[in-house]
C-alpha cells in the first residue's frame, strides 16, 4: 500500500518537472548561504534549473557556493554588509541573468520590502507576495486579520500596551501568568512571562528595550500565558489559483529559549479531529491574508486541546524536511512550481501521513557550558547513513565554522514507518554521527530522544526546562568496558601524535562519588 | 609504563604495555589486551573481548575529551614524570591568573559595562559579547579593581584574547 503511494507520489512529482522544465524560471539566485542554500540548491538542480549562489568574505568555502552553478561575493562577514544588502542581492541576480530569487529562511526571508524590491526589479520572488509578508509579520496586525476569519488567538491585548495601567488592567482581565510580547518579535527576544502583578513594569519596560535594539521597534503587548502548552505548526502550500492545502503538523515542542531544537511529525498529542480543525484554520489563516506559496501557520495548543493562533512564518520553515518525509512533498520544488504560476498538484484528500518523521537539529555549541556557541574547523567527521536517515547539511572536514552567522550547522532527519522506528533509527543514527573541531549538540540531543518525557511522547514547551538537569545527567551506560577504553584511547592519541604531555594545573577536586566511579565498579563486578 | 588517567575526576592507575597497536592494559582491576586502531584523525576503534566500540577524541587545554555516542568524558593522562612535578607544586599561577578575564568565545564585543579605575563586586557583569547572534555576559571573576581594558566596543575578538584586567582587593 505504502508502495503504491509512493509510486503515484513519485509520478506527480516527475510530472512537476516536466512542468517546471518548459517554464519561465530557469535561473534561481539563492539569497541565503548554509544548510538551506544547500537544500534549494539541490531541488533546483534536480529540476534543471541553474543556481546562483551569494556569499560573503568568510564563507568564500561555504557549501553552497562549492554545489552551486555560479557563486558571487557579496560583502564582508557581518550580514548587515553582505546577506541583509537588498541592493547588492537583487544587482547581482540581474547580472547573473537570474529571473527568481529564492530567500530560504531568516536574513531578507521575511522582509516585505525585498519581496517588493525583487518584483519591482522583474524577477520573481519565490515567496508569498510582500503585503501577506507585511500583515504577518505585524503581530498586531496579523492577530487582527486572522481572528476575523474565525481562527482562534490567544486572549490578550489587541493593541500595543500604550502604558503599564492599560496592560495591567488587561492582565487582571485574562489572569496571570501572562507573556509580555515584542510586536515584531522572534526567536524569544523581548518576551517575558509575568507571574503577579508586581512584575509586570519591569517586564514591560526590559522587553521594549530588547525589542528595541534587536528588532528596532519598541512596542510590546500582553497576552495570556497558557497552561502546559505545545507549540504545534501546520504546513500549507497555496497557488496563485485560490487553491490552498495543509500537509499535517510539526511538533515543536522541544525548544530552548525559544529556539527549537527537535520536530516531529505527527504530533504525538495529536489526534485526527485534532489535525482537521488546526489544518481547516491554518488554511483559513492563509486565505485570510490572500497567501501565496509555501508557509506556515503556527498554534499554541494547550493541555485541553484548545489551540490558539500564534503567528504565521510567510517562508519555508528549518524543520520542513519532516514534512517531505511523511507526505512524500518536496516543498521546495513545490514552491517553485507555485512561484511559475502552476496549479497545486495535490488536493487535500491526496495528502495522507505515511509513518513518522523526527528532526534534530546539529548546533555548533556546548551544552555542557551553558550552549555557548562553538566555532572553529571540522578536523573530523562521520555523518550516519543507512535506511531512513537524510541528513541536510554540507559540511565537510576542514570547513572553518565562523562565529558570524547561526550556529546551526546541518539537521538530521530520521523517518520510520512508526514513532517508535523513527526514534530508534535516530538514536542509531546520532549515534554513528561524530563531528570533531566543534563542540555539538548530537549528545545533547540523543539525551532528549533518552528522556522519558520525549521517548513517551508526553512533553510540552517546558521540557527542557523542567528537565534540563535530568537531561544533561543522561548518557547511556550500555558498555561495562568504558572507562578503560577511555582510557586507552587517550594514551593511544599522546602516544600517536607524539604530542608533549599536558601538565596539569595543580588544581585537583576529586567528587568523592562520581558516576564514573560508579561506573568503573559496576565494571569490574561484572568481569 | 604505569600511568595515572584521570576520568572525569576520577583517578584510574593504567599500566599499558604497548605492543603495537595492541595494549595490554590494566586499569584497577581491568586486565585484559585492548586492540586501538586509529581510523581518522580523532576516530578509534576499539575491540575489547570481541566487542566492538567507536571514540572520538578531541584535545583540549587540560588534556582530552573522548567521546562515546557523543557523550563526551575528560580525561587526563599523567606519567610518573608529571605525577612528580606535580608534587613539588607547581602551584598557584592559576591563582593569580584569576583576574585576568579571557574571551571563553570569539565574537564582537557589543557592550562594556565597566571602566578602568572602578571596583566591582564578584560576578559582577564587565561586558557583553555577541556571537552566532546569542549575546553573552562577561562577569567577574573576582572582586577588585578594573587594572585595564584590552579591548573595544565593536571589536571583533578570539577565543582566548586577554578582555579586562583586575586587580584583587
Amino acid at each position: 500500500m505504502f508502495e503504491r503511494c509512493a509510486l503515484i507520489r513519485n509520478l506527480t512529482q516527475m510530472e512537476s518537472v516536466l512542468k517546471i522544465d518548459g517554464s519561465m524560471i530557469r535561473k534561481i539566485l539563492i539569497a541565503n548561504r548554509g544548510e538551506i542554500a544547500l537544500r534549494i540548491i539541490r531541488a533546483c538542480q534536480e529540476i534543471g534549473l541553474e543556481t546562483v549562489a551569494v556569499y560573503s568574505t568568510p564563507d568564500r568555502l561555504a557549501p553552497h557556493v562549492l554545489y552551486a552553478d555560479e557563486a558571487y561575493h557579496i560583502g564582508e562577514a557581518q550580514s548587515a554588509k553582505s546577506y541583509l544588502r537588498i541592493d547588492k542581492l537583487i544587482q547581482t541576480a540581474k547580472d547573473a541573468g537570474c529571473d527568481a530569487i529564492h530567500p530560504g529562511y531568516g536574513f531578507l526571508s521575511e522582509n516585505a520590502d525585498f519581496a517588493a524590491a525583487v518584483q519591482d526589479a522583474g524577477l520573481t520572488f519565490v515567496g508569498p507576495n510582500p503585503e501577506a509578508i507585511r500583515v504577518m509579520g505585524d503581530k498586531v496586525a496579523a492577530r487582527r486579520k486572522v481572528k476575523s476569519a474565525g481562527v482562534p488567538v490567544v486572549p490578550g491585548l489587541e493593541e500595543p500596551a500604550k502604558n503599564v495601567d492599560k496592560a495591567a488592567e488587561v492582565a487582571r482581565d485574562i489572569g496571570f501568568p501572562v507573556l509580555v510580547k515584542a510586536v515584531g518579535g522572534g526567536g524569544g527576544k523581548g518576551m517575558r512571562i509575568v507571574k503577579e502583578e508586581g512584575d509586570l513594569e519591569n517586564a514591560l519596560n526590559t522587553a521594549s528595550s530588547e525589542a528595541k535594539s534587536a528588532f528596532g521597534d519598541p512596542r510590546v503587548y500582553v497576552e495570556k500565558y497558557l497552561e502546559e502548552p505545545h507549540h504545534i505548526e501546520i504546513q500549507i502550500l497555496a497557488d496563485q489559483h485560490g487553491n490552498i492545502i495543509h500537509l499535517n503538523e510539526r511538533e515543536c515542542s522541544v525548544q530552548r529559549r525559544y529556539q527549537k531544537i527537535i520536530e516531529e511529525s505527527p504530533s504525538p498529542f495529536m489526534t485526527d479531529e485534532l489535525r482537521q480543525k488546526m489544518g481547516a484554520a491554518a488554511v483559513e489563516t492563509a486565505r485570510a491574508c490572500d497567501y501565496v506559496n509555501a508557509g506556515t501557520v503556527e498554534f499554541l495548543v494547550d493541555k485541553h486541546r484548545k489551540f490558539y493562533f500564534l503567528e504565521m512564518n510567510t517562508r519555508l520553515q528549518v524543520e520542513h524536511p519532516v514534512t517531505e518525509q511523511i507526505t512524500s512533498v518536496d516543498l521546495v520544488k513545490a514552491q517553485i512550481s507555485v512561484a511559475n504560476g502552476e496549479k497545486l498538484l495535490w488536493k487535500q484528500d491526496d495528502i495522507k501521513v505515511q509513518g513518522h518523521a523526527i528532526e534534530c537539529r546539529v548546533y555548533a555549541e556546548d551544552a555542557r557550558h551553558n550552549f555557548a556557541p562553538s566555532t572553529g574547523k571540522i578536523t573530523d567527521m562521520h555523518i550516519p547513513d543507512g535506511m531512513g536517515v537524510r541528513f541536510d547539511g554540507g559540511i565537510y572536514d576542514g570547513l572553518a565554522i565562523t562565529p558570524y552567522y547561526d550556529p546551526m550547522i546541518g539537521k538530521l532527519i530520521c523517518w520510520g514507518g512508526d514513532r517508535n522506528e523513527a526514534l530508534n533509527r535516530m538514536l542509531r543514527a546520532l549515534r554513528e554521527f561524530s563531528i570533531s573541531g566543534v563542540q555539538t549538540s548530537l549528545g545533547f540531543c540523543a539525551s532528549v530522544l533518552e528522556h522519558h518525557a520525549f521517548n513517551e511522547g508526553k512533553y510540552d514547551t517546558h521540557i527542557l526546562e523542567e528537565y534540563l538537569d535530568e537531561i544533561l545527567a543522561l548518557s547511556k551506560e550500555d558498555a561495562s568496558d568504558v572507562p578503560a577504553g577511555l582510557a586507552a584511547v587517550a594514551f593511544a592519541h599522546q602516544s600517536l601524535d607524539g604530542e608533549t604531555k599536558q601538565t596539569s594545573s595543580g588544581k585537583q577536586e576529586t567528587t568523592p562519588e562520581s558516576r564514573w566511579k560508579l561506573r568503573g565498579r559496576h565494571w569490574s563486578m561484572d568481569q | 609504563m604505569k600511568y595515572i588517567a584521570t576520568i572525569d575526576e576520577q583517578d584510574f592507575a593504567i599500566d599499558v604495555h604497548a605492543n603495537g597497536q595492541v595494549f595490554d592494559i590494566s586499569v584497577e582491576d581491568f586486565d585484559r589486551p585492548i586492540d586501538c586502531k586509529r581510523i581518522s584523525p580523532s576516530r578509534y576503534s576499539l575491540l575489547i573481548d570481541g566487542k566492538s566500540y567507536l571514540m572520538q577524541v578531541q584535545k583540549n587545554q587540560t588534556g582530552f575529551e573522548v567521546f562515546f555516542h557523543n557523550h563526551p568524558v575528560k580525561v587526563m593522562i599523567k606519567d610518573e614524570v608529571d605525577l612528580l612535578r606535580e608534587k613539588f607544586g607547581m602551584g598557584d599561577i592559576a591563582a593569580e591568573m584569576h583576574g585576568v578575564v579571557q574571551a571563553p568565545i570569539p565574537g564582537m564585543v557589543v557592550q562594556i559595562a565597566v571602566e578602568e579605575g572602578q571596583t566591582v563586586e564578584q560576578d559582577a557583569s564587565l561586558m557583553v559579547i555577541e556571537a552566532m547572534k546569542m549575546e553573552n555576559e562577561i562577569k567577574a571573576p573576582i572582586a577588585g579593581n578594573i587594572k585595564k581594558i584590552h579591548v573595544e566596543q565593536g571589536q571583533n575578538i578570539d577565543k582566548d584574547v586577554i578582555l579586562i584586567e583586575i586587580d584583587p582587593e
